[in-house]
């Protein structure tokens, strides 16, 4: 629409130019037919002519769409010149003076028709064409209320000039210029309202003509009002004149009909934009209807697409939680499948390698006669071979074990003091072999921790460091704790004087079957796992290992540094008072000799090598002791039977025929001799087997001088003691057997089923120690520990608990890792040594004054 | 004539190093090498002890010691668990069937002796207090 109008204006423009060019020419040529364009017509002035060829170019230059902004000056140029030609002709009628404009340019000849002065314009059309300009001029002046007054000023000039041509159409030219009024010439009428109406047009989208123009129902009913009021009222009133002319019609009649034919008009006209405003409502009401009902339903669809999309989550939820129990059951079926293939290949191993050991040990000990040089040889082959075999067997189960996070770290109360002396005399003959110095320097700190994964990295390091030293080395053992922000960390190192290991290959020292693949390394044998698994051990333990070589030949220092628990607060302050005056200190003689009672006695010691003989006899006679000496089984039993001992120290591996086995079962077989205690001697690790069968205590060849009188002194000072357990525990057969182990170790035995029963015999008898079963039913074991703790009489007694299951951390901090010990059930031998080790570190002295004596003390 | 040792094993090689051990130490020995058998010779043969093999084929050591302990006929007979599981969750297993010590494989022999003479001996001083 806005550009039909524009369209619409350009060709307007061009026809108002043409009409002024027309009368222009006829003005110059003097042809009265251009001026007027009907013969005798009134004619237009020269001014008009210019005007409107003026208003004309102005149109078309600022209609818009030019190249060149000097037309828009231009144009407005030409427009200002407009409004002043009206402007001042129009003054020449206001005021009444001739201002000398209207014949500037030609001359009219005097007496023209219907001129109030020559050449001067009508005031009316001066009216127009000032308003024109000024429209022209203030085409884009736009007010805040939103007018335009360009469009007001074109509706004044077209109201003017419309009723000029209605004057005209009704035939009435002469009487309206008979007012005194300069007529307007018919076709200056058309042009102005030709002229008017383009330039509304050209800005069709704003102020009132937006009313016309828009889309909107308001733009309908005016587009359909305007032209019916304007056109219809003025085609009946032409109707009603030429009525009156020709059928000689009242006046009064012909205004009666027009008054109703325009009512009837604007009735129908209003009838008709009201019927199609209805239909628009209707319309629109429909359509209201229908979004409303699509927006139902777009809201239903949300609303399914909302279910849905729940449903995709929660399904793509559920799809995550199976992906993961996927992912984890795939895991554990992969642990699980590894921990069963670790068991069966344990298992398949296990039961060939029987045979092996088992065959080639009995060959070993003549169980089918003698054999000779050669097969005593290869049997011994066979069974270095088959344990060999074990130890890796076992190695490996170990990592696997830990790689699977299933190695269960057992923690309990330990000495380190006590767990290194162990260590020390499974390693001491293997150390002698090689005539290697094996130091240990380890002071008596206590802690909570795993006494057997400890144990077991010492024996690694000291077996990896017996191995890589040449004969005549040394090795020393030391621990130390560190205390730092973290808390205390226990350190042990290992340090040898052995072949070294250069900087290169300290990397790769630590790693599975990573053996320093050299001529040095091939010479030893070894599984090539075991400082893999030790480093593994000490990670478990929270700790760490490194190791330190100034090269080859330089020897190595390996030291573990494990973060140590401490033990709970109350039992800090006993720790030093309960220093141990029953275990002496290893390679620290004058903690050794501190402790010593002196003790005077007979000792009976049973040993075939004459130098051995005298280097015990010496060693004892030179402390007090009484020594007779046994050569064989036969000689030791008599000699007990004529004297009895106060101790026997027995060597196993006697010549002629006769074992120390068989002195030990005889010795244990009477009544008379049964608590007589006893003290093996062996070459190799026997020393569980001995205890088995009721020896006090095992030594290892060669004998440590110190030692083996501080052991000595010991078991004659428990036998003499006289000591009394008390067996807590709901399953007699327990009882049974533990009672029976104890007994053979010369201690008195009281039992008791339960916890009060347990209480009253403590209360009553003072035992020197009890030991409880934490599997008990009533009360737990525990809590009957507690028990004990918390009454005066029994608070000082240290008490042995044996579990089926290691105990989590809250159970240890209810023990006292000075008083209490914990011990795995089936472990009968682990079990005797903790009741020695506590009681000797608990002496019955030491208890609270003005206790009752236990029963049948010496 | 002493009672005699039952060895319950499946493996040929193991019942003859158990069976060679025991008699080169003086004890006479029986044997089965399944579970039910050897539970059928515990009832008749009246053993002092009995070596049990946990990983027999149909019954298991375990199932068996537990029906002997079950059987007052046969609930003084101690039993000894031999078995080639190292794990200390077959320890604890063995000990809730019922089995008085459990020794691993391979066994060491002179181990072995001791402890079976141990074990008797403690059961003839609870016969003669």
């Amino acid at each position: 629409m806005t550009v039909a109008l524009r369209t619409y204006a350009r060709c307007a423009a061009t026809l108002v130019m043409a009409v002024g060019v027309t009368v222009l020419i006829g003005w110059l040529a003097d042809l009265h037919v251009l001026r007027s364009l009907v013969p005798g017509g009134i004619e237009m002035k020269v001014n008009t002519a210019l005007a409107l060829l003026f208003g004309g170019a102005a149109l078309v230059m600022l209609s818009g769409g030019t190249r060149w902004p000097v037309l828009l000056v231009i144009g407005k140029c030409l427009a200002a010149f407009i409004a002043l030609i009206g402007a001042m002709s129009f003054s020449e009628w206001i005021i009444g003076i001739d201002l000398g404009i209207d014949q500037l340019l030609i001359t009219e000849e005097p007496g023209a028709v219907y001129t109030s002065a020559p050449g001067r314009m009508p005031p009316n059309t001066a009216l127009c064409l000032m308003c024109d300009g000024l429209a022209l001029v203030l085409l884009d002046w736009r007010l805040k209320s939103g007018l335009r007054p360009a469009q007001v000023l074109c509706l004044i000039q077209l109201t003017i000039a419309l009723l000029a041509l209605l004057v005209y159409s009704y035939g009435v030219g002469a009487a309206y210029s008979q007012t005194g009024v300069t007529q307007m010439a018919m076709h200056t009428a058309i042009a102005l309202l030709l002229l008017s109406t383009s330039i509304l047009s050209l800005r069709p989208d704003d102020g009132l003509m937006a009313l016309i123009t828009s889309t909107t129902r308001g733009g309908m009913v005016a587009r359909r009002v305007v032209p019916a009021a304007i056109i219809l009222p003025l085609v009946i009133a032409f109707g009603c004149l030429k009525a009156i002319d020709a059928f000689a019609w009242p006046v009064g009649l012909a205004f009666a009909i027009l008054e109703v034919s325009t009512v009837v008009i604007l009735a129908s006209l209003v009838g008709w934009c009201a019927h199609s405003l209805q239909r628009a409502d209707e319309d629109r009401d429909r359509a209201s209807e229908r979004i409303r009902a699509s927006s139902e339903e777009i809201a239903a669809a949300n609303q399914r697409l909302h279910v849905l999309a729940e449903e995709r989550r929660l399904a793509q939820e559920k799809v995550q939680e199976l992906a993961r129990d996927l992912a984890v059951s795939n895991a554990e079926s992969a642990n699980q499948a590894k921990s069963a293939f670790l068991a069966n290949m344990s298992h398949e191993l296990r039961t060939p390698l029987n045979a092996i050991i088992g065959f080639s040990q009995m060959l070993d000990d003549r169980l089918f006669g003698e054999l000779n040089a050669k097969q005593a040889k290869h049997v011994n082959h066979i069974q270095v071979g088959g344990r060999h075999l074990l130890k890796l067997i076992n190695e490996i189960l170990d990592l696997s074990t830990i790689e699977a996070g299933k190695l269960e770290i057992e923690t309990g109360p330990i000495d380190l003091h006590v767990v290194a002396t162990e260590v020390h005399d499974t390693m001491h003959a293997l150390a002698a072999e090689k005539r290697l110095a094996l130091v240990f320097a380890v002071p008596s700190l206590r802690f909570v921790g795993d006494s057997g994964r400890i144990r077991q990295i010492l024996l690694n390091l000291v077996a990896n460091a017996i191995k890589f030293t040449p004969d005549g080395g040394r090795i020393e053992v030391s621990a130390s704790a560190i205390q730092d922000e973290r808390g205390r960390t226990i350190r042990l190192t290992v340090r040898d004087t052995g072949i070294g290991i250069r900087k290169e290959d300290l990397g790769r020292l630590f790693v599975e079957f990573g053996r320093l693949d050299d001529s040095y390394a091939r010479t030893t044998e070894g599984s090539g796992l075991g400082l893999a698994l030790t480093k593994r051990l000490a990670e478990l333990l929270g700790g760490g290992i490194s190791v330190l070589s100034d090269g080859l030949g330089a020897g190595a220092t390996f030291t573990v540094d494990l973060p140590e628990t401490p033990p709970s607060a109350s039992s800090a302050s006993s720790a030093s008072s309960a220093s141990s005056p029953g275990s002496p200190a290893l390679g620290s003689k004058a903690a050794a000799a501190q402790t010593r009672r002196p003790l005077r006695g007979l000792v009976l010691v049973v040993e075939d090598e004459t130098s051995t003989q005298e280097m015990l006899a010496d060693a004892l006679i030179s402390n007090g002791f009484e020594v007779m000496i046994a050569s064989d089984a036969t000689e030791a039993l008599a000699h007990v039977a004529r004297r009895p001992p106060m101790a026997v120290i027995l060597d196993i591996a006697l010549a002629g025929g006769s074992s120390g086995w068989e002195v030990l079962e005889n010795l244990h077989a009477s009544a008379h001799t049964r608590n007589i205690p006893v003290v093996t001697l062996t070459a190799n690790d026997d020393r569980a087997l001995a205890r088995n069968l009721g020896a006090r205590d095992a030594l290892l060849k060669p004998i440590d001088r110190e030692h083996l009188l501080a052991v000595v002194e010991t078991v004659i000072r428990r036998q003499q003691m006289n000591r009394t357990a008390l067996l807590v525990d709901d399953d007699p057969m327990i009882v049974k057997y533990l009672s029976f182990a104890l007994r053979e170790r010369g201690w008195n035995v009281l039992s008791a089923a339960s916890g009060d029963e347990a209480m009253n015999i403590a209360r009553l008898q003072s035992p020197h120690i009890a030991i409880v079963d934490q599997t008990m039913v009533e009360p737990a074991g525990l809590a009957l520990v507690e028990r004990f703790a918390r009454d005066p009489a029994t608070a000082h007694m240290p008490v042995v608990v044996h579990v089926l299951h290691p105990l989590d951390a809250d159970d240890l901090a209810r023990l006292d890792p000075n008083r209490h010990a914990v011990v795995k059930k089936l472990e009968s031998e682990a079990l005797l040594e903790e009741v020695e080790r506590l009681c000797d570190r608990c002496p019955a002295d030491e208890a609270a004054p003005g206790m009752t004596s236990p029963i049948g003390l010496a | 004539m002493p009672h005699p040792i039952l060895v319950i094993e499946d493996n040929a090689a193991n019942r003859e190093l158990l069976s060679s051990l025991l008699e080169a130490h003086g004890y006479g020995v029986i044997q089965a090498t399944t579970a039910q058998s050897g539970i059928d010779l515990a009832r008749s043969a009246a053993p002092q002890l009995i070596l049990m093999d946990l990983s027999l084929p149909g019954m298991s050591g375990l199932e068996a010691t537990r029906q002997l302990k079950s059987d007052p006929g046969t609930t003084h007979v101690p039993v000894i668990a031999v078995s080639a599981h190292a794990f200390d969750k077959d320890r604890a297993a063995a000990m809730a069937a019922g089995c008085c010590g459990f020794i691993t494989k391979p066994i060491d022999t002179r181990r072995m002796i001791v402890e079976i003479a141990g074990i008797l001996r403690t059961h003839r001083l609870e016969g003669t207090p």
